[in-house]
């Protein structure tokens, strides 16, 4: 079963310094921007003098991120370096260094919102991902307590009466260090029938792209976001997010 | 800027059809007018020798030349400016052309005005009319063999129907590529929507196929339905392998033969049939629909490539930016790996279209592929062999020469 968002954090290690009530509270505001914020973990947070820091990257980091459809289908090398430099920064203010030790900061859903991974040239057009069949959100639920993961791809497919459907694969993870974890891949099922009807000849390339098997390192958690960078080279960024998705 | 290429055609494999050749292209030298640039009414020849025995070959040419009244081998070699103009090969069935375009107008027209319109657009200026021409040269030719004195009504129709679905399918290719112009004017679905530009080509192919039934010739009917198909299945295979740089040549061959060499064919083999003559010779006008078919495809190709954009009426390398690689591409990228890179990045870059482009030209994609549409040239030409010589015959072949120009 996925697991919701908890919106309440659990007190969190006492990892940062102390701050006058008054400049919590001035920096509290600036991170009123994003969606889930906890008044207490906000406070916890804005204790850091870096967290302005980290809200500013994380703002031109949204800002690069625009228009490019999460940068699967095709970005140009100048937008790459520009958000690869972007992440860097932010993995350099990473508040959690030992995220394994940590796993509920990592645990319930997570939105992706960029990824190196791209499917471009004959697999778009083998997966018909150019004009028929639509790429919509990717999750990653991660149920801690059964130490699972599960990738959600949310495909749409025009004509066809609007057809819905998405391929899910379940994955077990294990810890290997403090921040590196790995993947091992379980199970893949594609519902309704009818998408995986679509995607019966192609169905070996489609795991191909999506399978996570392999170490993931966890360079940079925190209540909104998170950071990877996987086996093959690949970097993953993810956004808390709030949609329940049916498994 | 065209020369007249004398082609060495078939190598030394038959040097009858070549022989034939120069007497033929000499006769038209002292017959026909030519373009300003050139000097009396003498024609300018390149010898484009084979690979084969390039010596022998040319002294095969000169030795004929020989025999001509009038010519010298020198003047074979001088390059001096001259234009095959399509008018002219069209000249012997002008009057037959005349009437199609009056049937035509009236056969798209009659239902309504919109149509009427559209139809106007359409089948106005500027189409060369070629299917319809070899449908009456094969006809006039082969009704030769059978003793034929005159063009039956079948062979006119079959002419109307092939140009429809031709037309037809430019209609719905230009909807498709969202295209805005076709020869210089504006397509059919820029002056009136996409709903008639559908509705119109539509239209066509079921005004075709009624009058295909009518005919009532079973081959003929499985011939050009066949055609329909083919049109179909041509750009559902070329859709199916965008950017799949893994494409083979005969890939290729396949779907250029369903896009445009299929109507050719049957254009040819069809009107053989209504001539009555023997199924071989019909066989033979099928092949040399084919090879012409092909040859023609590939020259386009090339000139996606070699022309600029006001030449082409759209930007040059737009079939590589779609992601549909043709010969000039599938050449280059044996020899060239880093071509595969550009392509499979979809030309994200910028620039790395135009580098691409370069890459294309630097490995020698462009002549290769110059070589394939000369190679179906040839087996056309020899297809034609079982036809008498004449006008009609020698029409035939100056079209094979007309599309391998427009690379020269």
């Amino acid at each position: 079963m996925a697991t919701l968002v908890k919106l309440v954090q659990p007190p969190c290690p006492m990892a940062f310094t102390h701050q006058p009530w008054q400049q919590q509270q001035a920096k509290f505001g600036e991170l009123q921007r994003f969606r889930l914020i906890n008044p207490m973990k906000a406070a916890a947070q804005s204790s850091s003098p870096s967290s302005v820091e980290v809200s500013q990257i994380k703002e031109n980091l949204y800002q690069a991120l625009q228009g490019i459809n999460r940068g699967i289908f095709g970005t140009t090398s100048g937008k790459k370096s520009e958000i690869q430099e972007l992440l860097e920064q932010l993995e350099s203010q990473n508040p959690t260094p030992d995220p394994t030790l940590n796993l509920h900061k990592v645990d319930g859903c997570w939105k992706l919102i960029y990824s190196t991974i791209s499917i471009m040239g004959a697999k778009r057009t083998k997966l018909g991902l150019r004009d028929f069949i639509t790429l919509g959100d990717l999750f990653q639920i991660i149920d801690v307590a059964e130490s699972k993961a599960v990738n959600v791809m949310k495909f749409n497919v025009k004509g066809l009466n609007l057809l819905n459907g998405q391929l899910a694969i379940v994955a077990s993870f294990n810890i290997d260090s403090k921040s590196r974890v790995t993947i091992t891949y379980r199970e893949s099922t594609i519902t309704p029938d009818q998408l995986m009807n679509v995607f019966q000849k192609n169905y070996e390339l489609l795991l191909s792209i999506f399978n996570p098997e392999g170490w993931l390192e966890l360079t940079y958690v925190d209540d909104e976001m998170r950071i990877g960078r996987d086996q093959k080279g690949n970097i993953f960024v993810l956004e808390r997010s709030e949609e329940r998705t049916d498994l | 800027m065209a020369s007249l290429t004398m082609v060495d055609l078939v190598g030394c494999a038959s040097t009858s059809s070549n022989a034939s050749l120069d007497r033929y292209l000499w006769r038209k030298t002292l017959h026909s007018s030519v373009s300003q640039r050139a000097h009396g009414v003498r024609r300018s020849g390149k010898l484009v020798t084979c690979r084969l025995d390039s010596a022998r070959c040319r002294s095969i040419s000169t030795k004929s030349a020989d025999t001509l009244p009038n010519g010298t081998p020198e003047m074979l070699l001088n390059v001096k400016r001259g234009q095959i103009s399509l008018g002219t090969v069209f000249d012997v069935v002008a009057d037959d052309l005349l009437i199609l375009n009056q049937n035509l107008k009236s056969i798209v027209g009659a239902e309504n005005p919109v149509l009427m319109s559209a139809a106007e657009q359409i089948f106005g200026a500027g189409g060369k009319r070629m299917r319809p021409a070899l449908v009456f040269l094969v006809s006039r030719a082969t009704a030769q063999m059978s003793g034929l004195k005159e063009l039956t009504t079948n062979h006119r129709r079959l002419a109307e129907i092939i140009e429809m679905i031709h037309t037809a399918s430019l209609i719905h290719d230009d909807v498709l590529d969202e295209s805005d112009l076709r020869r210089g004017k504006e397509t059919v679905h820029q002056l009136y929507g996409t709903r008639v530009a559908v509705l119109a080509g539509d239209f066509m192919f079921a005004q075709s196929s009624w009058y295909l039934a009518n005919l009532e010739n079973l081959e003929v009917i499985k011939l050009i339905s066949q055609v329909i198909k083919d049109f179909a299945s041509g750009e559902i295979k070329q859709a199916s392998s965008l950017f799949d740089c893994d494409v083979k040549l005969e890939e290729y061959l396949i779907k250029s033969y369903y896009k445009t060499a299929s109507l050719v064919a049957a254009s040819t083999k069809g009107s053989a049939i209504f001539s009555g003559v023997d199924s071989s010779v019909a066989e033979s006008m099928f092949e040399y629909g084919k090879n012409l078919g092909l040859s023609f495809q590939v020259v386009d190709d090339i000139l996606d490539f070699t022309q600029s954009a006001e030449q082409l009426g759209k930007p040059a390398g737009s079939d590589l930016a779609k992601g549909n690689l043709t010969a000039p591409v599938i050449f280059a990228l044996e020899k060239e790996p880093k071509l595969r890179d550009i392509i499979e990045s979809e030309f994200v870059e910028e620039g790395s279209l135009q580098d691409a482009i370069d890459l294309v030209q630097r490995c020698g994609g462009i002549q290769r592929a110059q070589e394939l549409a000369k190679e179906k040239a040839v087996a056309a030409i020899q297809n034609l062999e079982c036809l008498p010589r004449g006008s009609f015959r020698s029409a035939l072949e100056e079209i094979v020469l007309y599309n391998l120009e427009r690379i020269e």
